[in-house]
């Protein structure tokens, strides 16, 4: 009886923390990010999901019995298969394109060059990494992090380099919570007071036919330059689509409700789940997270500084700070730039065309990940 | 490592090429959507069956909610107590001050329709007043 007890408590996970300490520390770092998510409310519909996978991933079992996400046959293996196979970020593209006005963007689209501009950061991104000694694949996989968009970076890394799907995940998650925290700084830095002052003329009533068309025309155009970004964009101008044309409304309200959070819910579990101590607590998991944040910063300052040279050729200026909406963080990114606006002047409202720059943003990060995704394919 | 590992692997080329493709690929769509409310507008003309739309500013833009068809105008509402209480049961649920980002993904949310033409709106007729740093307060 006594062998019967201490063989038992050989195969818990007390004991197997006891022989390991970094699982520990990955325990911590899921409560921490459970902590920012429910207490802070930062991102907290992609953190919590995250987090508990994070806590879940990490307590150590005994291998081979079907437990884990990387053994065949487990019931988290079963449920990882969305992420490794990009399932889930296609889903969740669909329920975006179904939520997603994109009338503020059809009423100026001059706005979308500056999510144009922001992507700028992907491959300035992808050279640090490629400095670094990352291979090229996990380089794109890195540098697409700038496009910051936490599908993206998944469906591409899940392509590209599936080992490294928890650090640059958790770092592009990461990063989108804390962008109150890294854009206005970048924005102060980069624009004069009277720039910030720039108010934007009104936007335009936007004809239901005009929203009708633009997903038909927008998937048509830029999946034949990028095919290979149809899996996200086809499913958001799908969704899009579903939303505008009326007749099909329950079906949109099932997209943007049901179907994106039963993804958002697999998909943030699942991530959180794949990040386990022994692939995630490694030197190269820093440079990734140090690469990111200069992804996200050189995105920013790059959009920023493309809305000040936009404005040595226009004649109504525009107001540069929505260079900074151009990252695809939506609607975090938009937020920080009307409150940005807001703080300069109360009456200054910059929200919609913020957002304008953001959905831009959204498209801009597919393509660059279809992109830098053929570039491989090719390479 | 280093310089030499983006030689190798062509990162410049890469790099100049992805940024160039995107910038290329988003003008063209933006050179685009430019263009199609003028093709709706010379279609929507030319057809006689189909009645040109109207300039004046007091009709807007018929939005269909389920079988319903509203009539939106451009212009704030003469009436506006009658949008307002749209809008009181989404502010009652916020509590106050609240983000007047909130209230418009909220409005969003529940299908109602030009939330952002409203919310200037209410604005501008003093039912919704700035508070500072974004959040606002619901006055009536």
């Amino acid at each position: 009886m006594f062998d019967m007890l201490l063989s038992f408590l050989t195969n818990t996970g007390y004991y197997f923390i006891a022989q390991d300490f970094r699982y520990f520390v990955m325990i911590l770092v899921g409560c921490v990010f459970l902590y920012l998510g429910v207490a802070k409310k930062y991102e907290p519909l992609l953190l919590v999901p995250i987090a508990f996978g994070i806590i879940v991933g990490n307590v150590p079992f005994f291998k081979g019995f079907g437990i884990g996400i990387y053994e065949d046959n487990s019931v988290f293996h079963y449920l990882y298969f969305g992420v490794t196979t990009g399932v889930y970020p296609s889903i969740v593209f669909l329920g975006l394109g179904a939520m997603t006005d994109f009338s503020s963007l059809l009423a100026q689209p001059k706005l979308m060059l500056l999510g144009a501009a922001a992507q700028m950061g992907v491959f300035f991104t992808l050279l640090g990494a490629l400095f670094l000694g990352f291979v090229p694949k996990e380089a794109a996989s890195i540098a697409i992090i700038g496009g910051a968009d936490g599908p993206t970076s998944i469906f591409l890394t899940a392509k590209l380099a599936p080992h490294l799907i928890g650090p640059i995940a958790i770092a592009a998650y990461s990063y989108m919570a804390l962008i109150p925290v890294i854009q206005p700084p970048i924005m102060r830095l980069l624009t004069t007071r009277q720039e910030r002052l720039i108010k934007m003329e009104d936007l335009r009533e936007v004809s239901r036919t005009e929203r009708l068309v633009f997903p038909v025309l927008g998937v048509l155009l830029c999946c034949l330059l990028a095919p290979t970004a149809l899996p996200l964009l086809g499913m958001l101008f799908f969704g899009n689509l579903m939303k505008e044309c009326g007749v099909v409304e329950r079906l949109a309200q099932t997209s943007r409700n049901a179907i994106i959070d039963t993804a958002t819910i697999f998909l943030g579990f699942c991530v959180g789940m794949s990040t386990q101590a022994d692939v995630f607590l490694t030197p190269r998991s820093l440079m990734i997270f140090g690469l990111g944040a200069c992804a996200f910063s050189l995105a920013t300052a790059s959009g920023v500084i493309f809305g000040k040279i936009m404005n040595l050729f226009l004649r109504h200026k525009i107001n540069p700070l929505l260079g900074a909406a151009g990252v695809s963080a939506v609607p975090g990114s938009a937020r920080e730039v009307h409150l940005m606006g807001q703080h300069e002047d109360p009456s200054n409202y910059l929200l919609m065309h913020a957002m304008a720059c953001n959905s831009s943003g959204v498209i801009g990060s597919a393509i660059a990940a279809g992109v830098l995704w053929s570039f491989n394919l090719i390479g | 490592m280093g310089l030499d590992n983006i030689l190798i692997n062509h990162g410049f080329s890469q790099a100049l090429l992805g940024i160039s493709i995107v910038m290329i690929g988003l003008i063209i769509l933006a050179v685009a959507i430019s263009q199609i409310h003028k093709l709706v507008e010379l279609w929507e003309n030319r057809s006689p069956k189909t009645p040109p739309e109207s300039k004046t500013p007091s009709l807007g833009t018929a939005t269909t909610v389920d079988n319903i068809t509203l009539n939106i105008p451009l212009q704030c509402p003469a009436d506006i107590s009658q949008t307002a209480a749209l809008y009181k049961p989404l502010v009652d649920q916020m509590g106050t001050p609240f983000e007047l980002k909130e209230l418009y993904q909220r409005a969003m949310l529940f299908d109602l329709p030009h939330p952002h033409i409203t919310l200037k709106c209410l604005r501008e007729a003093g039912i919704l007043s700035p508070q500072g740093d974004g959040m606002f307060r619901w006055n009536q």
